[in-house]
């Protein structure tokens, strides 16, 4: 499987989707939100078999100092996690697209997908933050 | 480097001085001024002091490694909301900031880390102290600062923790939230009985500063230099105020049903 | 980033750096009081704040809130060893040697004629490794006198170490209906539950603290001795958790006045060396019978004899209060007593006075005239205290 970041879609909280021909999403944070973050300590993730709602808290991470919530941009069922990540966080520093997702999900509402923005849309935002 | 986009339209801001009160309600209080941060669009500064010499734990810090700490387990201990290393609140300032809704969700945190530390690094050095940014001596010595995570906030250093010589005596934490950010910071006032090998800053610095040890009696000197430093970042005005009776209920409830609670302080992987 | 001006933040700190030095002696609070605007004047040799904002406002705050006072001033001598108690009751008027861990009793010191030396404090305490120990806590102008009148009697007691503490600790009285309530949050004991004239040593933000139920004023309160180091500290929050009750600090000044309403002797005024406790009003303070002590003989025969005078209060008419040394005279202008203390009273807003008369004359109500600096003011003899809260 590769990953462009051109293709992906994206959430105005940073995290990013892309979505397989099965149905199956996978999930990460954008480039920009790791280099923001800076320095990733911890991480936590949902469960397997959790249900999660768009635009809701589906996890945390934490920075060398800061503790911030991670949204989910879809909704639906997590059928994988990307559990090595949460021991070797390095790993979103070096790749956060190809080797640093954070779990699949089978989505419940794939219309969701069509209300989050594409890379331009996207780094058009990132632009006006930065 | 890229520059915040904090400067904001002026804010509403008011500091609360409050008294010293026990770690679960101090940190149920943080919660519930938050969410009142939140809900009435201003910037809170809290300022305060903890009732009995309490270790707080960083959010994500397991309890094990509090267990390891045998000297510390006759002491009142709470699990916080912002990260970072565990800190004992013995002879020791905190302040609690919250900022109002989503300014960033993410990113930009360094900021007011900055902001903020500025201004007391600046306080510190017109005091007499050889206070500096851990990175300004980072540079200079050339070693790598550790981002391993010693158990205490104080034995841990980032970039923009302040030192006094080599010794830190501030850190701050962040947690970001749907309500905003809440900024924790600790200023290291004297070296607790329970870890000496984590001098404060009277300790520190022993030169002739007669006066000092009264100076520091009052924690309303650092509500007045962070206030100073945020307005490096955030144009507020500034008012004195305290919690009402309604978010002394929503901290009561907090407390009851996390901040005082073992299942929360005690659980292992958040 | 450019740099802000700390200026406004330090502008205090360099202030205050700037009072001027005087040769008296500073409590660990004469700092806060200088930067607070207190009048300062020398007392027993310290400098002690006589008032920040006005003795009848600090006064009608204690009265009605809760009145914050430094009283470090206050001599503290600290007796240990198995035999302290009985040093104590070989000294005392008052019996030591019943008392129980946590009490504290009023007591007097005379000499072997009768005549007060000093009105002091003794506590029965427990320190933290479990030893029993007594403080005395003694007038701050009669420290000097009472540590030399101790050394033979000490030297009869040799197993009994006694250190004066005065220096290394402080003193901070917390006074007034509200007084209960400020303090609770900042003790994890239930200082509430500690009784009228008991004490506990306890913590106060994990700093030792010995917290007793008295005072000097006639209101509820709690006396804290305290580290010298952590007296700004325990001071600036008492302030802050006093905040919302009102609380003010108070200085020496309106300690007078307070004590006078509530008629408290002050060494110096209402005793001193000629004035033995029966004549003074104090025979509560005198346990006699079967125990010896320093001026028991002569207490034995003074408590049966003939006093020729009386302490009582006065009432005066107009506004001018009468001062220590005025006379006081009969309806046939003849002298039948002397003023000791007298002041305006902030709570009856009349002037008030204590004074020492003939036992003849001591009668409620009996109209009397006050001499001030040389006119006449019609005055009358009332029952004391002139003050008296109103029980919780």
């Amino acid at each position: 499987m590769t990953i462009d970041p051109k293709q992906l879609r994206y959430a105005s909280t940073h995290e990013w989707v892309s979505l397989d021909s099965s149905g199956i999403a996978t999930i990460g944070i954008s480039a920009f939100a790791v280099e923001e973050l800076t320095d990733l300590v911890f991480m936590a993730l949902p469960k397997l078999g959790q249900k999660l709602v768009a635009q809701q808290e589906f996890g945390e991470v934490e920075s060398v100092k800061a503790v911030s919530p991670l949204y989910s941009p879809v909704s639906g069922e997590v059928v994988e996690i990307h559990s090595e990540l949460v021991s070797e966080l390095e790993i979103l520093g070096e790749d956060p697209y190809e080797k640093g997702w954070l779990m699949k999900v089978k989505l419940s509402d794939p219309s969701e997908l069509d209300k989050l923005m594409d890379y331009s849309a996207y780094q058009k935002q990132c632009g006006e933050a930065a | 480097m890229r520059r915040s986009g904090l400067a904001v339209l002026a804010m509403n801001a008011v500091l609360w001085l409050d008294p010293p009160a026990s770690g679960s309600w101090n940190m149920a209080m943080d919660q519930a001024m938050l969410e009142y941060a939140a809900s009435s669009q201003q910037v809170i500064l809290r300022i305060y002091e903890w009732s009995r010499p309490t270790v707080s734990l960083g959010y994500f810090q397991s309890w094990e490694r509090f267990s390891e700490q045998s000297e510390l387990q006759s002491l009142d201990v709470v699990r916080r909301m912002t990260g970072g290393g565990a800190i004992l609140h013995d002879r020791e300032w905190t302040y609690s900031l919250a900022i109002p809704g989503d300014l960033e969700r993410k990113g930009h945190s360094e900021q007011l880390y900055r902001s903020v530390h500025h201004a007391v690094v600046a306080w510190l050095r017109e005091l007499g102290y050889a206070a500096n940014f851990w990175e300004e001596l980072n540079q200079k010595s050339g070693t790598t600062y550790l981002k391993s995570d010693p158990f205490f906030c104080f034995e841990r250093r980032t970039q923009v923790d302040i030192v006094v010589g080599e010794r830190k005596i501030m850190g701050s934490a962040q947690r970001r939230s749907a309500h905003g950010l809440l900024q924790h910071g600790s200023l290291l006032i004297d070296t607790s009985p329970a870890t000496p090998h984590l001098p404060g800053l009277l300790s520190v610095d022993t030169s002739e500063k007669p006066n000092h040890r009264y100076y520091f009696a009052n924690p309303a000197r650092l509500g007045e230099v962070v206030k100073i430093g945020l307005q490096l970042g955030l144009n507020c005005r500034w008012t004195n105020g305290k919690a009402n009776e309604a978010i002394i209920e929503r901290a009561k409830a907090e407390a009851e049903a996390r901040f005082a609670s073992p299942g929360w302080t005690r659980s292992k992987n958040r | 980033m450019e740099s802000p001006s700390y200026r406004t933040v330090l502008e205090t700190f360099t202030k205050r750096n700037s009072v001027t030095q005087s040769s008296n002696l500073t409590t660990p609070l004469t700092a806060w009081h200088c930067e607070h605007g207190a009048r300062l004047a020398e007392f027993a040799g310290y400098d002690m704040p006589i008032q920040y904002t006005g003795i009848v406002a600090e006064h009608n705050a204690t009265r009605s809130a809760v009145g914050l006072f430094d009283i470090s001033h206050m001599g503290r001598l600290r007796f240990d060893g198995s035999r302290a108690d009985q040093l104590l009751d070989h000294l005392l008027t008052r019996r030591v040697t019943d008392m129980k861990v946590g009490q504290v009793r009023y007591s007097l010191v005379c000499n072997e004629e009768g005549g007060i030396l000093d009105d002091v404090l003794v506590s029965c305490l427990e320190s933290p490794s479990s030893k029993n120990y007594f403080l005395l806590v003694v007038n701050a102008s009669n420290r000097p006198k009472i540590l030399k009148w101790l050394q033979p009697h000490l030297a009869d007691f040799p197993d009994v170490q006694m250190t004066d503490v005065t220096d290394q600790t402080a003193m901070i009285a917390v006074q007034g209906p509200r007084a209960v309530e400020v303090c609770k949050p900042l003790f994890s004991i239930p200082i509430d539950q500690i009784g009228y004239y008991k004490s506990r040593v306890t913590q106060q933000m994990g700093k030792a603290t010995i917290l007793s139920r008295t005072g000097y004023t006639g209101e509820d309160g709690f006396e804290l001795i305290v580290k010298a180091d952590e007296a700004p500290r325990i001071w600036e929050n008492l302030m802050l958790s006093g905040r919302d009750a009102g609380i003010v600090p108070v200085g020496l000044g309106a300690r007078d006045t307070l004590r006078l309403e509530a008629s408290m002797p002050l060494y110096g005024h209402e005793l001193d060396e000629q004035i033995d406790p029966f004549r003074a009003g104090l025979g509560f303070a005198v346990n006699l019978g079967d125990r010896q002590f320093v001026g028991s003989e002569a207490l034995e025969g003074l408590k049966i004899g003939k006093a020729t005078s009386v302490r009582v209060g006065l009432m005066l008419d107009g506004m001018r209060a009468a001062r220590q040394g005025a006379s006081v005279l009969d309806s046939d202008s003849r002298v039948i007593g002397i003023v000791t203390s007298g002041s305006h009273s902030p709570t009856l807003n009349q002037p008030i006075a204590m004074a020492y008369i003939e036992p003849s004359m001591a009668i409620e109500n009996l109209a009397v005239e006050v001499d001030i600096r040389g006119s006449r003011v019609s005055a009358k003899i009332c029952s004391q205290p002139f003050y008296r809260r109103k029980s919780s």
